[in-house]
C-alpha cells in the first residue's frame, strides 16, 4: 500500500470506531473520549504554533480561556445559542492573541515560552478576580445552555461525541491544507531558520504573526465546545498545568504531525483514565516518559517526516 | 543606468567600523565581484544590500529605486536573492520544498484559498513545483529533490542554496562566498552554474576567497579593505594595483611614517 491508501485506510477506521464508540462503550468512557477530543483540538491548533512554526508558547489555556468565557458569558447574559458563539469566541482569543502578539513575538526560544506562561497566569489570576464583573471569580460562571443541533438538544456524553470528534475531523482537515501549503512551508522555514526564511523571501513576522493568532483563536472554538460540555466554567480549568498537558501532547506524539498530535491527546488526556489508581503518581509518570522520550523519540511517538504535509 | 547602485554605506558595530563610505556600481547583466581580505566588510556590505542590516549612512539603490533598510523578504520580492556564506537550508525540510520556500515571494495565495484548494491556489501550486523542480534540475539536482535537505553532501547544499535563491525569480543574485569548501572540480562546475545564471538574464555579485575562481568568473570586481574600497575595475587591472597588492600580501611600516 502507498502511504497515502495508508493514510485514507486509517482515516476511516477511526472515523468508524468513532462512529460505533457510542454504542459499544459505557457512558463514562464516551465521557472520557468527549474530554480527549477537545484536548485534540487544542493539542492541533497549538500545533500550528508549536510544532510546525516552532513558537515555544506554553500559554495556549490562556486562549482556551478566553473562548470559553465569550461563549459562557454570551450564552448566559445575553441568551445567544451555545453553538453561535463560536464565531465571537474565535474572534475574541484570536484578537487577544494579536495583542498580546506585540510584546509576546518579539521574542525566541525559551524567553517566549516564559512570557506565555506569565500570560497564562495573568488570564487565570484575573478570571479569578472576576474582571469587569464578567468571570463570576473564582466560582466561574454556570447554567451555560446545552448547544442544540438540529433542533436537538446535546445533553448525554453520546450526544456531544459526534460534534465533538466532528469538529476534530474538520480541524484535521483543514490544518492538513494548511500544513501542505504555502503558509505550511512558511511556518517550517521559519521554524528551521527564520533569518534563512526571512532572506528567502518569505515574511517572517507576518507568518508567525498569522500563525499565532489563527492557532489562538481555534483554542477559542475548543473553548466553547468545552464550555457546552461541561455547562460551568471556571478558572481551575485553565490553569498553567492544561497549558503544559498541551504543550506535553504535542511534544510526546510528535511535533508537527498530526497522528502523532492525536496519539499525543489520547495518551496524555486519556491513559490516567485508564490508571485511576495512580493518579497522585500522575505527574511523577509524566515527568519520566518525557525525559524517556526525549533520550528515545526526539521527534515523537509519531514523527513528521520531511516533506509530508503534516 | 546601473542595477544596482550603492552609495556611500557605512556601518559601525559598537566601536568598530565594519563598513566605511563604500560606493560602487553593479550593470545588468554583469558577474561581478567583492573581494578583500578576512574582516574587510564584505559580508557586512552584502547584508546592507539585502536588508539583513540597516546602514547607518548611505543609500543602496535597485533598478534606481531607494531600497535602503528595507527588511529582506521586501527585498527578495523587489529582485535582488541571496546565499550564505554559512549555509543556512532548512534542513528538516526536503530539497524540493526549499526551493518552493525561495519561490515564496512569488506567490498569492492566502490562507482560505488554502484551505479550499481553489483552482487558482491549486494552479499557482503546480506551476510553482514545475519551476521548482526545473531549478534543480539546473543545479543538478534533481534526484535529490524528495531527500531531506540535511542529508545533502556539503557542494550540493551550495547549489541547493543557489537554487532556492533563483526561485524566486531575482534580477540580481548575491552569493556570499559560493566556492568556499568546495574541490576543485566543484568550484570548477560552479564557475559554469554561475555563467548559466548570467545566461538566463540574472546578474551576479559575489564574494569569494577562491582568486583563481574570482579572476576567472567576474567580469568587474571591487576590493575593499578595513571597511573602504581601495580599488574597483576588470580583474587584470585589480590584480595589478599596487595598494590590492599591499592588501593582500602586507608591507612593511616605514620606520619613522
Amino acid at each position: 500500500m502507498t502511504r497515502r491508501s495508508r493514510a485514507t485506510a486509517a482515516t476511516t477506521l477511526f472515523a468508524l470506531a468513532m462512529t460505533a464508540a457510542p454504542f459499544v462503550l459505557s457512558t463514562y468512557w464516551v465521557d472520557v473520549l468527549d474530554s480527549v477530543g477537545i484536548y485534540a483540538l487544542l493539542a492541533l491548533s497549538l500545533n500550528l504554533i508549536l510544532g510546525e512554526a516552532g513558537l515555544y508558547d506554553m500559554g495556549h489555556a490562556a486562549f482556551f480561556a478566553v473562548g470559553a468565557y465569550t461563549t459562557a458569558i454570551l450564552s448566559t447574559r445575553l441568551g445567544v445559542p451555545v453553538l453561535l458563539t463560536l464565531p465571537a469566541a474565535a474572534l475574541a482569543a484570536g484578537l487577544f492573541a494579536a495583542l498580546v502578539a506585540l510584546p509576546v513575538l518579539r521574542l525566541r526560544g525559551d524567553y517566549l515560552l516564559i512570557v506565555t506562561v506569565g500570560l497564562g497566569e495573568i488570564v487565570r489570576i484575573a478570571l479569578v478576580n472576576d474582571v469587569g464583573g464578567l468571570t463570576g471569580g473564582a466560582n466561574g460562571l454556570f447554567g451555560i445552555p446545552r448547544p442544540l443541533v438540529l433542533g436537538l438538544k446535546l445533553r448525554t456524553p453520546e450526544q456531544l461525541l459526534p460534534l465533538i470528534w466532528g469538529s476534530v475531523g474538520l480541524t484535521v482537515l483543514v490544518f492538513r491544507r494548511l500544513s501542505a501549503s504555502r503558509f505550511g512551508r512558511q511556518l517550517r522555514a521559519v521554524r528551521e531558520d527564520e533569518v534563512a526564511a526571512e532572506g528567502s523571501g518569505v515574511a517572517t513576522a507576518r507568518a508567525r504573526l498569522t500563525v499565532f493568532v489563527l492557532g489562538s483563536a481555534w483554542a477559542g472554538m475548543a473553548g466553547t465546545l468545552f464550555a457546552a460540555k461541561m455547562t460551568v466554567v471556571s478558572p481551575e480549568s485553565f490553569g498553567f498545568w492544561e497549558s503544559v498537558l498541551v504543550f506535553t501532547m504535542v511534544l510526546l506524539g510528535g511535533a508537527g504531525s498530526i497522528p502523532g498530535v492525536l496519539a499525543g491527546a489520547f495518551l496524555v488526556a486519556g491513559l490516567p483514565e485508564l490508571f485511576r489508581g495512580f493518579a497522585s503518581a500522575r505527574m511523577l509518570v509524566f515527568g519520566l516518559a518525557l525525559m524517556v522520550m526525549m533520550v528515545v523519540r526526539p521527534g515523537g511517538l509519531w514523527p513528521r517526516r520531511a516533506g509530508s504535509a503534516a | 543606468m546601473s542595477l544596482l547602485s550603492v552609495s556611500d554605506l557605512a556601518k559601525r558595530f559598537g566601536g568598530v567600523t565594519a563598513v566605511d563610505g563604500v560606493s560602487f556600481d553593479v550593470e545588468e547583466g554583469a558577474i561581478a565581484g567583492l573581494i578583500g581580505p578576512n574582516g574587510a566588510g564584505k559580508t557586512t556590505v552584502f547584508n546592507l544590500i539585502t536588508g539583513n542590516t540597516r546602514p547607518d549612512r548611505g543609500r543602496v539603490l535597485f533598478d534606481g529605486r531607494d531600497v535602503t533598510g528595507q527588511r529582506p523578504h521586501r527585498i527578495v520580492a523587489r529582485g535582488i536573492a541571496r546565499t550564505f556564506q554559512s549555509i543556512r537550508l532548512f534542513g528538516g525540510m526536503t530539497v524540493l520544498e526549499n526551493v518552493l520556500v525561495g519561490a515564496d515571494a512569488r506567490l498569492h495565495s492566502g490562507l482560505l484559498a488554502s484551505v479550499l484548494g481553489t483552482r487558482a491556489q491549486r494552479r499557482e501550486e503546480r506551476r510553482t513545483r514545475e519551476e521548482a523542480e526545473a531549478a534543480l534540475d539546473l543545479a543538478g539536482l534533481a534526484d535529490r529533490a524528495a531527500l531531506p535537505a540535511g542529508s545533502l553532501a556539503h557542494g550540493e547544499r551550495r547549489r541547493l542554496e543557489i537554487a532556492r535563491a533563483l526561485a524566486s525569480h531575482p534580477r540580481l543574485v548575491v552569493l556570499d562566498e559560493p566556492a568556499g569548501g568546495l574541490n576543485e572540480a566543484e568550484t570548477g562546475s560552479l564557475a559554469a552554474l554561475v555563467r548559466r545564471i548570467r545566461e538566463r538574464g540574472v546578474t551576479v555579485l559575489l564574494i569569494e576567497h577562491d582568486m583563481g575562481f574570482v579572476m576567472d568568473v567576474c567580469e568587474r570586481l571591487v576590493v575593499l579593505e578595513n571597511g573602504e574600497k581601495i580599488a574597483e575595475g576588470a580583474p587584470a587591472e585589480v590584480r595589478g594595483d599596487r595598494r590590492v597588492v599591499e592588501a593582500y600580501l602586507g608591507v612593511e611600516e616605514p620606520a619613522c611614517a
